[in-house]
């Protein structure tokens, strides 16, 4: 991962996106199937392409701008790229806590950034990208891949890491302007 | 700058990359030598050696896992570079930094290749963290 300090200003938000994502002790005892694992990848993307669309939707900010097309067009990428191994292995994405957690999440941060307008939207958009990235980083290294059974189903969740890293970086980067 | 004004982007089937990346292989290997062996179907076994000036050639470069491999290049003036892009995502080749040339928007199986007068170096302008470059011999 590219080494970057985690600015004291989005802790907080990297505390609430994780309590979405990070799973309990109790939920890391439990494996996850591969149709579950399906379920929170496509998920996951999907809810960073809606944040994106919310951003291309209220920011002015060129460096936003920018940034959430990038979101929307890799995420939606991946989204492309995961259901077609999906059906290519007959695996139907099946619903599970960690994927109602997450919308979960999604509902409540949906419901902030869209209280928000000008420099204190992009503010609250570049933090949230930061910590979500972060925090899904997190669950892929320490619950999907290690859960994963289907060798190339592994194989996306491992390809897909550079990418999330590459925009953990770059969100990183825009979250610290706006300190 | 380069030398083919327009460049290439193939269709985004499989098919037609591999074909492409298989004829660049091949062209490369045989523009490989500068000297050629010919033999006249009249003689009675003698070889004439004739020195060819060296044919140009193509590199290739992969995009995957957010990079470009290899990040450095070394060429011979007129020779190709093939890009292509094993990615999960979509990325494009861009001259850095001010942009003289540029692909489209590569999607995962696509490519683009370009022929090359002079040393650059080069960016994915959607993911600017990803460079890479080349130099003339």
């Amino acid at each position: 991962m590219i080494p970057i300090k985690t600015p004291i200003k989005w802790m907080g938000t990297l505390a609430l996106v994780s309590l979405f994502l990070v799973p309990t002790a109790e939920a890391q005892k439990t494996k996850l199937t591969d149709p579950e694992i399906a379920s929170i990848a496509v998920t996951a993307n999907q809810i960073d392409v809606n944040y994106g669309k919310i951003a291309l939707k209220k920011s002015h900010n060129a460096d936003i701008r920018t940034f959430a097309e990038t979101m929307v067009r890799d995420h939606e990428g991946v989204i492309k790229q995961a259901v077609e191994l999906a059906n290519k292995l007959h695996v139907t994405p099946k619903t599970n806590a960690m994927t109602k957690s997450l919308l979960n999440g999604e509902k409540k941060t949906t419901k902030m950034l869209n209280s928000k307008s000008g420099k204190a939207f992009d503010k609250a958009y570049a933090e949230n990208e930061a910590a979500y990235h972060d925090a899904v980083i997190s669950a892929i290294k320490t619950k999907l891949i290690p859960d994963c059974h289907n060798a190339e189903l592994k194989g996306l969740l491992t390809s897909v890491m550079p990418v999330l890293e590459h925009h953990l970086h770059m969100a990183k980067e825009m979250a610290a302007k706006f300190k | 700058m380069p030398i083919m004004n327009k460049p290439h982007l193939m269709n985004k089937t499989k098919y037609t990359t591999l074909g492409l990346a298989l004829s660049a292989m091949l062209f490369s290997a045989c523009s490989g030598n500068s000297s050629q062996q010919v033999a006249h179907p009249a003689d009675t076994g003698t070889t004439v050696n004739t020195q060819l000036p060296a044919a140009p050639h193509t590199d290739t470069i992969e995009i995957k896992g957010m990079a470009f491999n290899p990040g450095e290049l070394t060429i011979s003036k007129g020779d190709s570079i093939f890009w292509i892009n094993h990615d999960i995502v979509a990325h494009n080749v861009t001259q850095f930094p001010q942009g003289h040339w540029k692909s489209p928007l590569l999607q995962p199986g696509d490519h683009f290749i370009q022929a090359f007068d002079d040393s650059a170096s080069y960016y994915c302008s959607i993911h600017p963290t990803m460079r890479g470059k080349f130099l003339i011999k």
